[in-house]
């Protein structure tokens, strides 16, 4: 890791990545994070990790995201990973219509092992593929709407789409956090506050130690 | 000045998918057949270049360039595709010469002499010699010396085998013979095998397909330069694959948009997905099984694979079968080793909220195949096919100390972006294996707990 100063931050807020092997979920993570693409890259095995920090609505979120195996076995390691998340990528492949029929399983495994109020959105990546389109956005949009998803398209590998696809599903997390925090108040205000309303998300403010020079 | 002499061969006209009755060669001497001898002129002043040149018709030319010095150079160059750089391989058979998106750079001849010479001293090349003479005595009465003299042998394993007997080694270590001898024919029965492809079978076929690109794809065999429609047969001496006659497996749909090395890295895990449907495949084997392609020959790896997967001491197909229920006991141990060994950095860990799974799940479900350098790998798989997970979990505890000072500096973002790295932080890890040595983790240490893990698995 190069020197990199540590910026403060508002809110610090936990991501996972999921879907098949081989979708981009790696590249996904370096792109975003690193502004990298790996032609090369060696599949995850267990776990990887990274971090950045974005602006919205004027405040800085920092995303901790957590990049996992996608081999339907390794769930049994990397489900660990999902609690405390409160967003996730569940990515298929535009190119591989297998990795999108897959992504119903993905959804169960959310609903099996993550918080109950996680922000999820679908994300087709290799739109670079265009001749290898095997899944329509059209397909695609209706299911994510059906299943209430938030839904895009990206291409890791020329970068569209997948500054926003962070920068929207971050953004969304922020809203909802904000909008339960307010109606918590209004509710303690109100009356106690009720059982079950606790919010997740941990808070900002949080500094961090030193550099890594 | 010296003029090194330079030894062309030239292949035969016929493309190599032609079925000439080869027999399978003998590992890592390239088919020759016509050669011409030319003069080259080098400024190393260190050594003579034994040069070996093949050029392969279908490619129109390709160069290996092997010299005798330290760092055993090899350079491959496809001389009709004019620009293309030489590939300059490390004595592993990686490109060197490769940046970090994959690219092939030029290499310059200042930069070729600079790995080519600084030629080891006379006393490590004698030690050497005499390594590789021990090793040639033990080999040649190994029942005896293995029932007599364990602990000379495993002495031995931990000094490191000579690169060139490794195969032969390991071979032994894992009773390759004996299970070809036993077996006739069976491997190349799974590879040959066209079953009525139930789903189970396809999607393991599919996941194998996702990582064949994805395994050391910076090593000369598995090199993929994008532009090659059919196999590509590389006259390196790294992989005894290749020279294990490259058409006996190859049959109609195999290996489009591949090259050789991943054809025979999936043909061998096809083949262990076959001989054991329970474990199937899974994610990290194609590490292993890669590794093992850059030593022995196809149907050898397959028996390597076979014998770790299912014998003792490596025993890893609890690992990697469904529910993947022994990594889980691994990373137990590891975890209170961790603690046992080295109690501050645990202890920074704890409070960082850094547990072993999010660093350690790749190095011991993959033996460090799949992000360490080989200088490290090799020297651990020396001990661990001779005793088992002990070299493992050592050679984890000797990484974290090496790099232990650091470490409890880093808060958890910087520890986690510090790992990532961390393979590429070692700089000698052939010294780091012999450092493991001396942590004094004791079997019994390891015993305990697994049993201990094994009692929390009956309680729940």
């Amino acid at each position: 890791m190069g020197s990199r100063v540590d910026e403060e931050y508002d809110y610090l807020f936990k991501i996972v990545l999921i879907g098949d092997s081989g979708v981009g979920k790696s590249n996904l993570l370096s792109r975003f994070t690193r502004n990298e693409f790996n032609l090369e890259s060696k599949s995850t095995i267990g776990v990887e990790f990274a971090t950045k920090s974005i602006q919205a609505e004027g405040k800085t979120i920092k995303a901790q995201i957590w990049d996992t195996a996608g081999q339907e076995r390794y769930r049994a390691i990397t489900s660990a990973y999902y609690r405390g998340a409160v967003g996730a990528l569940l990515v298929y492949d535009i190119s591989k219509h297998p990795t999108f029929e897959n992504v119903e399983r993905w959804l169960k495994e959310l609903r099996d092992h993550a918080e109950a109020n996680i922000v999820v959105m679908l994300v087709g990546n290799k739109s670079d593929l265009r001749h290898l389109r095997a899944v329509e956005t059209d397909e695609a949009m209706a299911f994510s709407e059906q299943h209430n998803l938030a839904f895009i398209e990206t291409s890791a590998l020329d970068a569209s789409g997948v500054d926003t696809a962070f920068q929207r599903i971050l953004t969304e997390i922020y809203r909802l956090m904000s909008r339960r925090n307010m109606q918590a108040e209004e509710a303690a205000a109100g009356s106690s506050l009720s059982a079950g309303q606790t919010i997740s998300l941990s808070d900002g403010g949080k500094k961090k130690k030193g550099c890594c020079a | 000045m010296t003029s090194t002499t330079s030894v062309t061969y030239t292949a035969p006209s016929s493309s190599s998918s032609s079925s000439s009755p080869k027999m399978a060669p003998q590992r890592r001497s390239p088919a020759i057949d016509n050669l011409t001898i030319s003069t080259v002129t080098s400024n190393s002043s260190m050594e003579i270049d034994l040069r070996r040149v093949s050029s392969m018709p279908e490619r129109g030319g390709v160069e290996t360039v092997m010299s005798n010095s330290d760092e055993e150079d090899i350079i491959r160059k496809s001389q009709s595709e004019g620009a293309k750089p030489l590939l300059k391989l490390d004595q592993y058979g990686f490109i060197s010469n490769m940046d970090k998106d994959g690219v092939v750079v030029p290499t310059t001849d200042s930069q070729k002499k600079a790995t080519t010479q600084n030629g080891k001293n006379a006393s490590t090349t004698s030690v050497e010699q005499r390594r590789t003479t021990k090793w040639n005595i033990m080999l040649n009465s190994w029942s005896n010396v293995m029932k007599r003299r364990p602990k000379l042998v495993l002495k031995r394993l931990r000094k490191g085998i000579p690169h060139e007997q490794r195969g032969k080694v390991w071979l032994t270590l894992c009773h390759v013979k004996e299970q070809q001898q036993k077996n006739p024919g069976l491997y190349e029965s799974y590879v040959n095998s066209k079953e009525s492809p139930n789903k189970a079978f396809l999607t393991v076929q599919e996941t194998i397909e996702k990582d064949i690109h994805r395994t050391f794809p910076r090593h000369s065999l598995f090199y993929d330069d994008g532009n090659d429609s059919e196999a590509e047969m590389v006259n390196s001496p790294f992989g005894g694959s290749l020279l294990d006659s490259p058409d006996r497996y190859n049959d109609e749909e195999t290996e489009r948009g591949i090259v050789e090395g991943q054809a025979s890295l999936k043909r061998v895990l096809k083949a262990y997905s076959l001989h054991d449907p329970d474990v199937g495949y899974c994610q990290g084997m194609n590490f292993i099984a890669g590794m093992f392609l850059t030593i022995v020959t196809e149907e050898e790896a397959f028996w390597m694979l076979v014998a770790i997967m299912s014998d003792q001491p490596c025993y890893m197909r609890g690992l990697f079968g469904e529910g993947m229920r022994e990594t889980h006991k691994v990373l137990y141990v590891a975890e209170h080793l961790v603690h046992q060994f080295l109690p501050r950095l645990a202890k920074h860990f704890d409070k960082e909220n850094i547990h072993v799974t999010m660093y350690a799940t790749q190095w011991l479900l993959t033996q460090y195949t799949s992000s360490f350098g080989f200088d490290l790998v090799l020297r651990v798989w020396d001990c661990f096919l001779q005793e088992g997970w002990k070299i493992t979990y050592r050679v984890m505890l000797a990484i974290l100390q090496e790099f232990q000072s650091r470490l409890l500096q880093l808060s958890f973002e910087e520890i986690l972006a510090f790992m990532r790295d961390l393979p590429e932080r070692i700089e000698d890890g052939g010294k780091l294996v012999t450092t493991s040595i001396h942590i004094p983790l004791r079997k019994k240490h390891i015993l305990k707990l697994e049993r201990e893990w094994l009692a929390k698995q009956d309680q729940h």
